[in-house]
C-alpha cells in the first residue's frame, strides 16, 4: 500500500466529496420513481442539480451527466500529482473522438454535420483540435502513443476499408497504453485495476465473439494484452460449450461471475447479468481504496465510483423513458462504492 | 322485374343465350371466390403467425438494445453504429396470381452486422443487432403477405359483388323476362289460333 | 565554556527541534487533509481544527523540556551559568533523547492518524470524537517520552 503524503489535501477533499455519492437507498428511490421527470427531480439536490437546472428537456439528461463527468475529470486532474497516470481516464475520450472522426472520414460523403457528431469533450485534446488533426491527416500534434495509434488505425482503414478495424486497433492500442503507463509508473493499485479491466473485457469479448460465430483468429485480434489471464486460457475451450470456459476460470476470482453470467445468458438471451457482475467486481476492487489515507487510490476510486453512478443514472433514465418495469430495472442496478 | 325488351322470338333466343352465359359466369365466379377465400384464409393465418414472431423478436431486440443503451453513453453507442457493416437491398417484382398482380419482395443482405469494437460496447448490442437482422426477413415476408391480403380482400369483395349481381339480379331478371316473353308468345299464339279457328268457322258456315 | 555545557545545550535544543519537526510535519499532513475537507465543506472547521491541532502537542512538550534544560543550566533565571562536567552534559543530552525521538516520530504519525480522522469527520461527522481518540492514542507515547525525559533530568544534579 502506498503511503504518499503528497495526497493529504487531495484525499481530505475526496473524503469530503464521498458522502455526496448517491447511496443505495437513493438509487432505490430513483428506481421506484414514476417517470423520468420524477427521477430528475429526485436528483435535483445532488451534485447533478446545477447541471439539471440548465436542462431544457428531459431527453437531454445526458448533457447533465456529461457535465458532471467533466467536472469530476477536472477535479481528478487538479488533485493528481501523477498526471501521467490519471491522464489515462481522459485519454479514453480522446480515443473515442479519434474513432468517431476516423470513421466519419472513412464514410466520406455521408458526413454528419459538425454539430451532431458524437464527440465527447472530456479528453486531453479538444474535439475541435482533434477534428482538424484528423481532417489534415497530420497527427504530429498528438502525444506520442496517441499519434502512433491513430496512424496505425488510419493506415489499416486505408488498406481494408473496414470501419471495424479502426475500433479494434484503437481499443487494443488504448489498453496497451494503459498497461504500459501503469506498469512504468509502478502504481500497484492502478496497475491491478487495468489488469482487472483487461481480464473482464477479454472474458466478455471471448463470449461475445463466440456467440457471433467468429473464429479463433478474430478473437486473437480483439484480445487485449496485459491482463492476469493468459490468452491460451481463452483459446483452450474455444470450441467447447461455454460452461467449460466457466469451469476453466472457476479457480480465478472471475469464476463466479462468469458462470452466473453464462447461466443468465442461456436463460434470457442477454448479457446484462455478466456485465452487471463485472462492474460489481470492479467496484469491490475499488473499495480497497477506502482504507488508504495517503495516495492516488482514493481519487481514482472516487472518479470511477462517480462514473459508475453516472452509468446507473443513465440506465434508470433510459429505463424510465422507455417504460421498463421497476423489477427489471432494479435487477440491473450495480453496487455502489 | 323484367327487362324492357320486345317480346318476340328473336329476343327470347337472345335472352336464353344470355341466361346461359350468366349461369356459366356465375358458376365460374363462385369457384373463383371460393378459391380466393381459401387462399385468403391461409394467408391470414400465415400473417398472424409471422406478426407474432416478428413482434416477439422485435420486442426482445428492443429490450436488448435498451439495456445496451443504458450502459453506454449516447455518444459511444452512436460511434459504435456509425459505419453500418451490413447492407440490405430489397428487390421488388410483381407476380400474377389469378387476375391479381401481387408484389413480391426479395431481401439481399451483404456484410456483417457486427461492425464495432468490443471494448466499451455492451454484449447486449450484439444480441439486439442479431435479433433485428433475424427479424428482417420475416418482416419483409410480413409486408408482402399483408399487401397480398389487402389486395385479395378487395378482389374477393369485387367478386362477391359480381356473384351477387348475377345470382340475385341478372339471372332472376332474365328468367322472368324469358318466362314473360314465353307467356306473351304463347298467348299470342293462342290468340292466333282462336282467330284462325274463328275464320275457319266463318268460311265453312257460309 | 566547558564541553559538558555544550552537550547539555545540544540535548535541549534537540528536544525542541526534533519534537517541533515532528509536530510541524504532523500538523502539515493533518492540516492539508483538513483543508481538503474544508474546501468542500467549510462548516466542519471546528472539528477539523481539533484534529489538526492534536499533533501540535509534541512540539510543546519538546519546547517545555528545552526550557527546563536551559533553566537547569542557568541560561534562564539570572542565577548565572552553572558549571557542568562532561559526564553531566552527556547525561542531560541522554535525558533529552526520549522526548526528542518520540516527539518526532509520534508527531508524524499522529499527523497521519489525524489526516485519516479528517476523512472520518467528513464522512461520518457523528463519529468524529472516535477519530480524535484514535489520534490521542498516539499522543500517549509522546507523553511517556516527556515524562521519562523530565524524570531523568530531575535525577541529574548539577552544582
Amino acid at each position: 500500500m502506498s503511503d504518499d503524503t503528497r495526497y493529504a489535501y487531495a484525499v481530505g477533499r475526496i473524503r469530503a466529496l464521498e458522502p455526496r455519492l448517491l447511496d443505495k437507498s437513493r438509487f432505490d428511490s430513483l428506481v421506484e420513481a414514476r417517470n423520468a421527470e420524477e427521477v430528475l427531480k429526485t436528483l435535483s439536490d445532488t451534485v447533478y442539480g446545477p447541471f439539471l437546472a440548465e436542462l431544457k428537456e428531459t431527453r437531454g439528461f445526458e448533457e447533465a451527466l456529461n457535465g458532471e463527468l467533466k467536472s469530476v475529470l477536472r477535479l481528478v486532474s487538479d488533485l493528481s500529482q501523477d498526471t501521467e497516470l490519471t491522464d489515462i481516464f481522459r485519454l479514453r475520450y480522446d480515443f473515442h473522438n479519434l474513432k468517431v472522426l476516423l470513421k466519419i472520414k472513412g464514410l466520406g460523403s455521408q458526413l454528419p454535420s459538425s454539430k451532431s457528431r458524437p464527440l465527447i469533450d472530456a479528453g486531453l485534446i479538444g474535439p475541435v483540435k482533434m477534428e482538424n488533426i484528423v481532417e489534415e491527416d497530420d497527427y504530429r500534434e498528438l502525444p506520442r502513443e496517441l499519434r502512433m495509434a491513430a496512424e496505425k488505425a488510419a493506415k489499416a482503414f486505408r488498406e481494408t476499408h473496414d470501419a471495424q478495424r479502426i475500433d479494434v486497433i484503437l481499443d487494443r492500442e488504448m489498453y496497451a497504453l494503459f498497461s504500459q503507463r501503469t506498469r512504468e509508473n509502478g502504481h500497484p493499485f492502478l496497475r491491478e485495476y487495468v489488469q482487472i479491466c483487461v481480464d473482464l473485457t477479454n472474458i466478455r469479448s471471448v463470449l461475445r465473439v463466440r456467440e457471433l460465430k467468429k473464429d479463433k483468429s478474430f478473437f486473437g485480434e480483439v484480445f487485449l494484452e496485459g491482463g492476469k489471464l493468459d490468452k491460451s486460457l481463452f483459446l483452450k475451450s474455444y470450441e467447447e460449450p461455454m460452461n467449460n470456459f466457466a469451469l476453466l476460470l472457476s479457480a480465478t476470482s472471475y469464476g463466479a461471475l462468469v458462470s452466473e453470467g453464462i447461466k443468465y445468458r442461456q436463460e434470457h438471451r442477454s448479457w446484462s447479468e455478466l456485465e452487471r457482475l463485472a462492474d460489481n467486481h470492479l467496484i469491490s476492487f475499488l473499495k480497497r481504496a477506502k482504507y488508504i489515507v495517503f495516495g492516488l487510490e482514493p481519487i481514482v476510486a472516487y472518479f470511477l465510483a462517480r462514473e459508475n453512478e453516472i452509468k446507473m443514472i443513465r440506465m434508470i433514465m433510459v429505463g424510465k423513458l422507455n417504460g421498463l418495469a421497476v423489477d427489471l430495472l432494479r435487477s440491473r442496478l450495480r453496487d455502489v462504492y | 322485374m323484367h327487362l324492357s325488351v320486345n317480346p318476340n322470338r328473336m329476343e327470347l333466343l337472345r335472352l336464353r343465350k344470355r341466361l346461359f352465359l350468366a349461369r356459366r359466369g356465375h358458376k365460374l365466379l363462385k369457384d373463383k371466390q371460393e378459391e380466393l377465400m381459401k387462399r385468403f384464409l391461409s394467408l391470414s393465418e400465415e400473417s398472424k403467425k409471422l406478426r407474432e414472431g416478428v413482434e416477439e423478436k422485435l420486442r426482445a431486440a428492443y429490450n436488448n438494445f435498451l439495456s445496451a443503451r443504458g450502459v453506454m453513453p449516447g455518444e459511444m453507442l452512436e460511434e459504435a453504429l456509425l459505419c453500418p457493416g451490413r447492407e440490405a437491398t430489397v428487390i421488388t417484382e410483381v407476380v400474377p396470381v389469378m387476375n391479381l398482380r401481387l408484389p413480391h419482395f426479395e431481401l439481399v443482405e451483404e456484410g456483417d452486422i457486427f461492425c464495432y469494437g468490443l471494448v466499451g460496447t455492451s454484449g447486449n448490442l450484439d444480441i439486439a443487432l442479431s435479433l433485428f437482422s433475424e427479424a428482417l426477413p420475416s418482416m419483409m415476408r410480413l409486408a408482402e403477405v399483408e399487401q397480398w391480403i389487402e389486395l385479395m380482400a378487395e378482389e374477393i369483395e369485387r367478386t362477391r359483388r359480381r356473384v351477387n349481381a348475377l345470382e340475385y339480379i341478372l339471372i332472376p331478371n332474365l328468367e322472368e323476362t324469358i318466362r314473360s316473353i314465353g307467356m306473351k308468345l304463347s298467348e299470342r299464339e293462342r290468340g292466333n289460333l282462336t282467330r284462325l279457328m274463328k275464320v275457319k268457322e266463318m268460311v265453312s258456315g257460309r | 565554556m566547558e564541553v559538558g555545557v555544550i552537550w547539555a545545550v545540544v540535548g535541549g535544543a534537540l528536544a525542541v527541534f526534533l519534537a517541533g519537526c515532528g509536530s510541524a510535519i504532523g500538523i502539515g499532513l493533518a492540516g492539508q487533509a483538513a483543508n481538503g475537507v474544508l474546501s468542500e465543506d467549510p462548516k466542519k472547521f471546528g472539528s477539523l481544527l481539533i484534529l489538526a491541532a492534536l499533533p501540535g502537542t509534541q512540539g510543546i512538550y519538546g519546547f517545555l523540556f528545552g526550557i527546563m534544560v536551559f533553566m537547569k543550566l542557568g541560561f534562564i533565571g539570572g542565577a548565572g551559568l552553572v558549571s557542568v562536567t562532561v559526564g553531566q552534559g552527556w547525561l542531560i543530552f541522554g535525558a533529552s533523547l526520549p522526548i526528542a525521538v518520540t516527539g518526532l516520530i509520534s508527531g508524524i504519525h499522529q499527523g497521519k492518524v489525524s489526516a485519516a480522522g479528517a476523512g472520518v469527520a467528513a464522512k461520518q461527522p457523528g463519529d468524529f470524537m472516535k477519530a480524535v481518540i484514535m489520534s490521542a492514542l498516539v499522543e500517549t507515547y509522546a507523553v511517556l517520552g516527556l515524562l521519562t525525559s523530565i524524570l531523568l533530568l530531575n535525577g541529574i544534579t548539577v552544582a
